[in-house]
């Protein structure tokens, strides 16, 4: 275990020399990190237990990182990082789901423990698998927002799959809370949209 | 339709800019600046869903998730035998912490349920151990209503390379827990919960009685057993004192640190939540919210994530349970929503008068009985019921902040005050002695003990306890830890090195000490024989030996402190009889003292969060452990839980009489400090002084009490003479003596004390505010902007963007002002400190406010209070909502302060009548504001113990003369903020006063003063954000009242009007001819205006109303009296 620990920090402050490849490699650890306390929680805990992403993310920061580090730059560093990881678990969970339910679906790395996607994505959609559908739906269009505007993706990831508040977001971004509000603010409108017209478009399909 | 990243960035732009419009005001908007059809389209599409978006995306992705355990295999199968002794008859369920399992003792023929504990919770170093003292508490614990605990085994491992097993053996129970009987049958009559409630009070208070708190009490924890006469329904509770504490004081770094969140957040008390710490009075807390369940069948806070119902439970006080159950007697709703308060210190004091208070209830009971518990026992399947719920993983809180984050208040207490009190650094040795042993300048260092016992209690406890009792001499002059620290530092040694003999005696020579004393313990058979030995460090005689034998291990403690009492005879310390309190009346418990020891260490060594816990358990060992009760208190005051340090504060007061008579002084010093009643603490600390006069503690305590009260020169008398007593002792009273001099305007002589903090390696960070402060003051922007740079990525980081946050503002650069202070904001919750966080929110609140940006204010008062709700932000949000206008806000929070603070000395005599004042201002009643005033006349220069300096009342009181027409006084008032800029520092009313007093020059018709007072506030604001109202307002003003330019009306006309308003408006009036007219003051007549003014431009004349037109200023009359000026 202990090795590691050196590993993740020198890769957060080759991130922090702004050094892309220490992303690459990171984002394999966090992945397993996260799905390791995930599980780990799954196991131990009771139904009426929720999860935070916030202390998740948390907790996957000490276990890698050792112990709460004053370097916060390397927290930050971490956290936008971390914010990209929990959007591909949890894509990689909806794929897996719906894979199950999909005869000859392929099976991609699931989430061993059972998620509910969050009610916010669909709030009248219903069942888990309308909900498991909405969440590949916003990682589609998030790729194509990422076309377009790379950091909205950015904004979205940390708020929405982070956790992280406006201001949190605004000191990782490193813009100002004023320009994340409005970043957010067309993002979730431009996304919005396209999840509604995938659902128009299934309707018509 | 193509939009791609070329046109993406017009997208965004356009779309941006219509959303700051009203939805009527977009159609043109868009016709206007946007030609391209696509373009347009895209936009009108974006923004409608927008207004369609709702909540999409607005909670976090994991908000609503649910956990849907999968049960794993159980480990283990019926028939296995466990640790030799249990065999296991059947899997029941799969806890938090562990499996459960029914088995039978084959050794004493019974049933019992097995707790099988994760190996997670067991892999940390001293898991075990503490594991074990946790057991051995909970067996002490024999109740009818607790559920036993017997013992802890370990089952070796059969299969190779797997890890033993530990197990608890536990009373086995049959009946249903109190959750499954609210999920089945929902609520309950008042007749079946009460009997019920008072078993749940007495098992909680049996608990409380052996020093150990629940942590997790929920409905899942009450079992209730059916029993065979099916007369009666016992209730039982279980996993007391399991369920955070079994990991809880591991180190900081523990892996698992940030887990807390996975708890049952349902059930925990607001201050468990806010900072993880747990007391018996959190437990009530618990229960309020179970009352609340079992007769309403609801939680009284409900949201879509634990974190939405944790904010609910931090901001806001319960609903009334009567809402759901108006026939709920009162008494009933009293006693639920009294145990349901906020702060701990409202809530019963102990379970005992819950039950006493809820059994005063008497006749018929009104509610209808869903489902007595006969039926409900009949209906029910029993089935076997362990404790089984989640021992969660620990809390010990990571991130620390060395610094204390009060701008100037309040030196580290914890550091101090302990190495002081404990040590007794800063004692002389006295003596009249012929035959002197020690002179009044020797200190003494003890090593540690050399303890061949085998028992490790002994290692710390021992040289603490010996601490505690030469501590309380005024004669002899221990050498402090954070000395010995430092002396080790430079013999290139550990801080945490054992001091064996050797290493005391190197130490005793560095530190120029004279004496050493090392301890030893053996143990002899039963018996353990003590040996206590003062080694002079040049040369090595033995100057004293004493050896004592205590009869067995309890005995201990007695003995050391008849040894230390000979010791101390023997070096002629001649005030044993009047200064000695035995060692165990203030703690009697080995295990108290060796946590508490731990704490000591861990709080040196790591900071204050981390040494929470020992002293938790230090308490938790010995209920009247006084000492450790005033640790927390001081540490819950650092951390910014002021409400639980009163807590403690209160309990330690109480517990008073225990310690020695310096512990007794400090102790009351902390209460009173604690309740902010700041005279009882000025004379607490004159008493400390007059008995210990060689005490440097209570002079630099009084400092800061005297920079409370706006008396400098006392407090700067203050420090010098703390620094007097033990220069070298607390570099921190350099540092608070420059911090006086500048609240004095003294810069040089601050610098010169802030050098010599330096000098004596006082780390930068902790002088960084005050070099900032300075620097403003020196003008100097070179270093104020090496402090902010100095400081980003550190723990200070949000403290020094936002005192940039106030220069800006200072210098009104409004917008870069609200970045710095976002960006603060940020800081301190990244750092996990919300409290800090809302100080710096709420801050710039106050700064919009005072700016007339009323709605902004409001909506960052609002954010800062979903941050944290302590004194200082309440004071504050207080301030700035009657300063923006709400009064009805500002009243309310005023109410809640008061009722929550009432012995807060300074918030009674300066906030509460500067509020109301504020409010009265607003409301145009000048004379109440006056009066309300009043009050704040002795302290209004001082640090009211806030976290910053406004000089507030001067500043309300200016205005509210200026309301009154009242110049000169008006003057005066703002005056004092332009010449104690030392007080008022960067903050934006220090360049405001230059404003009004302009303003109330003008009234007076002093024209020069009132010009010079206008240019001196537009220099300062030379580069400010143009569109600020307050400077939109003095431009206009500059213009109409002070400025007239003669001959407006007849050489230039229109155009020279325009050009001399531009000449005004770029605030160059020296190259227009300027005559300063008097006042338009409500009230005067056509005559005397014209008299000032000359004949205006235009006359309307309507009957009873008659406007006068001047270029810049419309007078209307009525009746021919001046009713309003524009």
């Amino acid at each position: 275990m202990k090795p590691e620990f050196t590993d993740v920090t020198v890769l957060l402050s080759e991130l922090g020399k702004g050094n892309q490849e220490a992303a690459s490699k990171l984002v394999p650890l966090v992945y397993d990190e996260l799905r390791r306390i995930a599980e780990r929680h799954m196991r131990l805990e009771r139904p009426d237990h929720t999860l935070q992403a916030t202390a998740l993310v948390h907790e996957a920061y000490l276990k890698l990182v050792g112990k709460p580090s004053k370097h916060f730059q390397n927290r930050m560093h971490f956290f936008a990082v971390a914010a990209t990881v929990m959007r591909h678990l949890l894509v990689d969970y909806a794929r897996g789901r719906n894979a199950e339910k999909r005869p000859g679906g392929h099976q991609i790395i699931p989430l061993d423990a059972a998620f509910n996607v969050s009610a916010v994505l669909a709030p009248r959609a219903g069942g888990e698998l309308n909900k498991s559908e909405e969440l590949l739906k916003l990682d589609k269009a998030l790729e194509r927002l990422s076309k377009l505007d790379p950091r909205q993706v950015k904004v979205v990831e940390l708020r929405f799959f982070g956790g992280l508040t406006v201001e949190e977001t605004a000191v990782i971004i490193g813009i100002s809370s004023r320009q994340v509000k409005r970043e957010w603010s067309l993002a979730r409108a431009w996304l919005h949209g396209e999840l509604e017209s995938s659902r128009h478009g299934d309707l018509a399909g | 339709m193509e939009i791609s990243p070329d046109n993406w960035e017009a997208v965004k732009s356009l779309f941006e800019a219509a959303q700051e419009l009203a939805p009527e005001e977009i159609p043109a908007f868009l016709a206007q600046n946007c030609t391209d059809s696509t373009l347009r389209a895209e936009v009108e599409r974006l923004l409608a869903q927008d207004r369609k978006a709702g909540d999409f995306l607005l909670a976090p992705a994991l908000a609503g998730f649910r956990l849907e355990p999968e049960r794993p295999p159980a480990q283990f199968r019926a028939g296995e035998l466990l640790a030799g002794r249990f065999r296991i008859i059947r899997f029941i369920a799969a806890g938090g912490m562990g499996e459960v399992y029914e088995a039978e003792d084959v050794e004493l023929k019974a049933d019992r349920a097995i707790k099988i504990i994760r190996p997670e919770i067991l892999n940390q170093s001293n898991a075990v151990a503490r594991f074990r003292r946790e057991v051995r508490l909970a067996q002490q614990v024999t109740h009818p209503n607790v559920c036993r605990v017997f013992d802890i085994f370990r089952h070796k491992s059969e299969a190779s390379g797997m890890s033993d097993v530990w197990l608890v053996s536990m009373e086995l129970l049959h009946g249903v827990t109190l959750a499954d009987r609210l999920k089945k049958e929902g609520r309950m009559s008042l007749r079946e919960a009460l009997p019920l409630i008072n078993q749940i009070c007495s098992a909680l208070g049996a608990a409380h009685h052996a020093g150990i708190s629940h942590r997790d009490f929920k409905p899942s924890n009450v079992i209730l057993v059916v029993s065979k006469d099916d007369a009666s329904c016992r209730v039982v509770v279980t996993d007391f004192g399991l369920a955070v504490r079994s990991v809880s004081s591991t180190e900081t770094t523990s892996p698992t640190t940030g887990s807390e969140l996975f708890g049952s957040p349902a059930y925990m008390a607001p201050e468990q939540i806010e900072r993880q710490v747990t007391t018996p009075v959190s437990d009530i807390y618990a229960l309020g919210l179970v009352m609340y369940e079992m007769v309403s069948g609801k939680r009284p806070f409900e949201g879509d994530t634990p974190l939405s119902v944790a904010v609910k439970r931090l901001t806001q006080n319960a609903p009334s349970p009567r809402h759901l159950l108006p026939q709920l007697p009162p008494r009933w709703e009293t006693v639920i929503l009294r145990c349901l308060e906020r702060e701990p210190a409202k809530r019963f004091t102990n379970v005992e008068e819950i039950a006493d208070a809820l059994s005063g209830e008497g006749g018929p009971v009104p509610v209808s009985s869903t489902m007595d518990l006969q039926r409900q026992k009949r209906g029910t399947e029993s089935r076997l019921v362990a404790a089984t719920s989640s021992w969660t993983a620990p809390v010990a809180h990571a991130a620390q902040k060395v610094q204390n984050k009060s701008l100037r208040k309040i030196i580290v207490l914890a550091v101090v005050m302990l190495v002081a009190a404990l040590i007794g650094s800063g004692v002389y040795y006295y003596l009249s002695n012929p035959t002197k042993l020690l002179t009044e300048k020797d200190t003494i260092v003890l090593a540690d003990f050399d303890n061949s016992t085998g028992d490790p209690i002994f290692d710390y406890t021992l040289r603490t306890a010996l601490s505690m009792s030469l501590g309380q001499s005024p004669f002899l002059n221990v050498l402090s830890d954070s000395k010995v620290a430092t002396t080790l530092q430079l013999m290139t040694r550990p801080t945490d090195t054992k001091l064996i003999p050797e290493v005391a005696r190197e130490v005793c020579q560095r530190a120029g000490s004279t004496v050493y004393l090392e301890g030893s313990v053996v143990s002899m058979g039963n018996k353990y024989v003590l040996t206590l030995k003062a080694v002079a460090c040049q040369g090595g005689d033995t100057l004293a030996q004493e050896q004592v034998t205590a009869a067995s291990k309890e005995k201990v403690l007695q003995a050391l402190d008849e040894a230390a009492s000979k010791l101390r005879s023997e070096l002629d310390d001649r005030s044993v009889k009047k200064f000695h309190v035995p060692i165990e009346a203030m703690t009697s418990s080995l295990e108290a003292l060796q946590s508490y020891s731990m704490g000591v260490t861990t709080e040196r060594e790591t900071g204050d969060a981390a040494s929470v816990p020992f002293f938790q358990q230090a308490i938790e060992l010995d209920t009247n452990f006084t000492m450790a009760y005033a640790e927390l208190a001081t540490l819950y005051g650092n951390l910014s839980q002021p409400s639980l340090g009163l807590l403690y504060a209160t309990k330690a007061y109480q517990l008073r009489e225990r310690v020695n008579k310096r512990e007794k002084l400090r102790i009351s010093a902390l209460y009173f400090h604690a309740r902010g009643e700041v005279d009882r603490e000025v004379e607490t600390y004159k008493l400390w002084i007059e008995n210990y006069p060689r005490d440097f503690v209570p002079h630099s305590r009084l400092g800061a009490n005297y920079v409370d009260m706006g008396q400098y020169d006392k407090a700067v008398a203050q420090y010098r003479e703390a620094l007097r007593l033990a220069p070298e002792d607390d570099v921190l009273n350099y540092r608070d003596l420059g911090a006086s001099d500048v609240s004095l305007n003294r810069l040089e002589e601050a610098k010169a004390n802030f050098d010599k903090a330096v000098a004596h390696e006082l780390d930068s960070g902790l002088l960084r505010v005050n070099l900032y402060c300075l620097a403003f003051l020196r003008g100097d922007v070179a270093q104020m902007e090496q402090q902010v740079a100095s400081a980003m990525g550190g723990p200070d980081e949000d403290q020094l963007l936002s005192l940039q946050s106030d220069t800006e503002a200072y210098y009104g650069r409004m917008s870069k002002a609200r970045d710095f202070s976002g960006r603060a904001v940020g800081s301190a919750v990244l750092n996990d400190d919300k409290a800090t966080a809302a100080l710096w929110q709420v801050n710039a609140a106050l700064r919009d406010a005072e700016l007339g940006n009323a709605a902004l204010a409001r909506q960052e008062v609002a954010k800062a209070l979903v941050l944290s709700w302590t004194r200082d932000v309440e004071v504050v949000a207080a301030l700035t909502q009657a300063r923006a206008g709400d009064a009805r806000a500002a009243k309310a929070l005023a109410e809640d302060l008061e009722k929550m603070y009432p012995t807060d000395t300074l918030l009674k005599l300066y906030w509460l009548p500067t509020i109301r004042a504020a409010i009265e201002l607003n409301e145009g009643n000048s004379s109440q504001a006056l009066e309300d005033l009043k009050a704040t006349a002795p302290y209004e220069l001082g640090q009211a113990g806030m976290f910053i300096n406004y000089a507030y009342p001067a500043y309300v009181r200016g205005q509210v003369y200026l309301l009154q027409h009242d110049g000169a006084h008006a003057a005066a008032e703002f005056r004092k903020l332009k010449d104690h800029k030392g007080i008022v520092g960067n903050f934006v009313t220090g360049s405001l006063a230059r404003l009004q007093i302009g303003r109330a020059y003008a009234i007076t018709g002093d024209t020069a003063a009132s010009k010079a007072a206008y240019q001196d506030f537009f220099a300062i604001w030379k580069d400010a954000d143009p569109d600020i109202r307050i400077l939109k307002e003095a431009k206009a003003e500059y213009a109409t009242r002070v400025t007239r330019i003669v001959g407006i009306n007849n050489d230039a006309g229109n155009s020279g009007d325009r050009k001399l308003r531009e000449v005004i408006n770029a605030g160059d009036v020296a190259h227009a001819k300027i005559v300063f007219p008097g006042k338009v003051s409500l009230g005067q007549t056509t005559d005397q205006v014209e008299a000032n003014f000359g004949k205006p431009k235009i006359i309307a004349n309507l009957g009873s109303k008659i406007i006068y037109v001047y270029p810049d200023m419309k007078v209307t009359f009525v009746d021919g009296k001046v009713i309003d000026v524009q």
